[in-house]
């Protein structure tokens, strides 16, 4: 199974899912702008069904960091 | 599609369109907060037949009044504009001060304020400009439940979308986005989201941005669309409960209780809608009789059988039926709205007709008026006077049909006592002219649609002459039922539109209105007259206008004729205008 996060990412910030990683973060990755995250964000809430804290959302600067929320949350999707 | 679905679709579209707006319709989103979430949904409602997707490009953050006043070619190139605001962001310090006991003017000062910007902004814009109301001010200092929300900031939010409102439509033609409004429909809790307010400037939740989006897109397609204008309705469970053939009319529910206080609301619904321009008819499986006798005799009627501009009550199947009534009002199929209770019926009129648009009466009745409430389609920005007398002109149609039995042509056009008044289109007619280049499909030879600030422009450039004419005749008034665009080019004055609307066809008013522009041709100065005929789906009506009064083709679809000809106004009809 695809990973859901990736398909995610990579349809939001336009990249081939090849591309990403757990270290895709937006310092590395020109596409993940503010404007992206506010896309991300309403993404992962609607995807995974979880109304992410504004704290959680700023602690979000990876994709691993993503995942780590997510499974703290007990979306076993991504885990 | 899911908000998720829809955001997906539109990143997939623009995936590798990038920001140049060559051949892409054009939105500029300005607003006091961040906008950026409108532009998925907006994009996607906006998304028609072009190769490229819409460009939704969104302004700087809260810079509205600057953008108004200097905005340079930020509009050069704009489809639509689309301003946003709030309350709390236009007069935060304002409103906080109002709430520790302050007074509101400064408030309304600044409403003043940005609704003289949105004047220069119309001016500075081509295209559409769509600008929402406030919805109701929101910040932590106080909340709508609380109980001085009524007289206090209630009573302020009341005072500016009534000053806002009235700003507004002294503007010419700005649509309101009702912001307001949407926020009551669909509640302040589902409209807003606090995390993203404070992490991103970003009030609202993203139902919100979609619902707004709908309605955004629904006025900027809604300029050049043609409202529907015939509702047929069915009689038995659709303008009452019960079925009259079987029940009676003792039996029927209509009234004040449930169920039949929901087809009382519906026949009001019915009354409301005929007042802004929309004709009525039956459509109904039935007899006759007892069809009229509900009417005649049922006490808590609100329809009486003169709000009808046709019925079809017999036996013959629907699609038929409704075919010839679109037939005998004159209008296109895709113009009717058709509703009925039983599902049978509406998929045979779906099958035999698909343009028409189809309701079905809900199985809980209680949902009925809500539905009708809820369907856009009738929504009309202006109605103007010749909308709200439609439905008697069409009365009179009927008189005028029952004279031209057994009459040739001529006799009856002389027996009408027709007056065509034809004059210069001044500020108050633009409204009327900008629709009918809208909505005329028909007898329209170069079917141009054009805005009220098109129409406008074009009246007041000296080298373009715009025409409306009147018509009316011993029946009754038509109105204003036909426009002329014409330019002058040298010695040639060019017929750029000519359209009418069909109720008023074959009875000389064509003959009539080519001699008027013949001799107003020739007042200017122009030895010719020409004009081209640019065929579409719908304009057969128009295309023998030029060889039947004299023009000749001069390259295909290029018409003229020397203003010197013979085309002279119609004997017997009157000519009280130009």
């Amino acid at each position: 199974m695809q990973d859901q996060l990736f398909e995610l990412f990579s349809l939001t910030l336009n990249i081939d899912p090849r591309h990403l990683s757990d270290e895709t973060s937006p310092g590395n990755t020109e596409a993940w702008d503010s404007l992206a995250n506010m896309l991300l964000i309403a993404g992962i809430e609607e995807t995974f069904d979880v109304e992410l804290t504004t704290s959680e959302i700023e602690s979000m600067k990876s994709l691993a960091d993503v995942r780590r929320v997510l499974i703290d949350r007990g979306v076993a999707a991504v885990a | 599609m899911s908000l998720l679905e829809t955001r997906a679709e539109w990143l997939k579209l623009t995936r590798n369109v990038g920001a140049e707006g060559e051949g892409r319709e054009h939105v500029l989103v300005a607003a006091t907060f961040t906008a950026e979430p409108l532009a998925p949904y907006l994009g996607m409602q906006l998304v028609d037949g072009r190769a490229l997707p819409p460009l939704i490009s969104i302004a700087p953050y809260n810079q509205i009044l600057q953008l108004c006043h200097d905005g340079g070619d930020s509009f050069a190139s704009t489809d639509a504009v689309i301003v946003l605001w709030r309350l709390e962001d236009l007069a935060r310090e304002d409103l906080r001060a109002f709430l520790r006991g302050g007074d509101a003017s400064p408030i309304l000062a600044k409403v003043e304020e940005l609704a003289n910007a949105i004047a220069v902004l119309r001016s500075r814009v081509s295209g559409a400009l769509l600008v929402s109301t406030p919805p109701y001010p929101h910040s932590p200092d106080h909340h709508v439940r609380s109980p001085k929300g009524a007289q206090g900031l209630g009573g302020v939010h009341r005072k500016v979308v009534e000053l806002w409102l009235k700003r507004m439509s002294e503007i010419d033609d700005v649509s309101v986005l009702d912001l307001d409004g949407l926020q009551r429909f669909i509640g302040i809790r589902n409209s807003e989201d606090h995390r993203k307010w404070y992490l991103y400037r970003q009030p609202f939740s993203e139902l919100f941005w979609s619902e707004m989006a709908a309605d955004a897109a629904r006025l900027i397609r809604g300029r050049r669309a043609a409202p529907m204008k015939c509702l047929v309705v069915d009689c038995d469970n659709t303008l009452w409960g019960g079925i009259v053939g079987e029940d009676g009319i003792a039996g029927l529910a209509l009234g004040d209780d449930h169920p039949g206080a929901a087809f009382v609301d519906f026949q009001h619904q019915l009354l409301t809608l005929k007042a802004q321009g929309v004709m009525l008819a039956l459509c109904s499986k039935n007899n006759e009789a007892d069809v009229w006798e509900v009417f005649d005799r049922h006490d808590a009627m609100v329809l009486q059988r003169e709000d009808l501009v046709a019925h079809r009550i017999n036996w013959t199947d629907k699609g038929a039926n409704i075919a010839s009534l679109a037939e005998e009002l004159n209008i296109g199929l895709d113009s009717l709205v058709f509703v009925d209770d039983s599902p049978v019926e509406i998929a045979q009129v779906q099958a035999a007709l698909p343009m028409v648009t189809c309701i079905q009466v809900p199985e809980d009745v209680s949902a009925f008026p809500g539905l009708i409430a809820a369907y856009r389609g009738f929504d009309r920005e202006q109605v103007t006077d010749e909308d709200r007398a439609r439905s008697g002109m069409m009365v009179q149609e009927r008189a005028r049909r029952d004279l031209m039995t057994g009459m040739s042509s001529e006799e009856f056009r002389r027996s009408l006592e027709l007056v065509v008044d034809l004059f210069k289109v001044e500020p108050e007619h633009v409204a009327r002219v900008a629709q009918l280049t809208n909505k005329t499909n028909q007898f329209n030879l170069t079917t141009i649609r054009r805005t009220p600030a098109e129409i406008s422009a074009l009246v007041t450039n000296p080298s373009t002459e715009v025409l409306a004419w009147r018509v009316s005749d011993r029946f009754g008034d038509y109105g204003l039922v036909g426009v002329a665009i014409l330019e002058r080019k040298g010695e040639t004055l060019e017929i750029d539109t000519l359209l009418m609307s069909c109720r008023v066809l074959g009875r000389g008013v064509e003959a009539a209105v080519l001699a008027g522009i013949r001799e107003i041709a020739g007042g200017l100065g122009a030895t010719r007259l020409e004009g081209a005929f640019v065929p579409t789906a719908k304009n057969q009506p128009a295309a023998r206008l030029f060889p039947d009064h004299g023009f000749v083709e001069m390259a295909p679809g290029r018409w003229a004729i020397d203003t010197d000809a013979n085309l002279a106004w119609p004997e017997g009809t009157a000519r009280p205008g130009l």
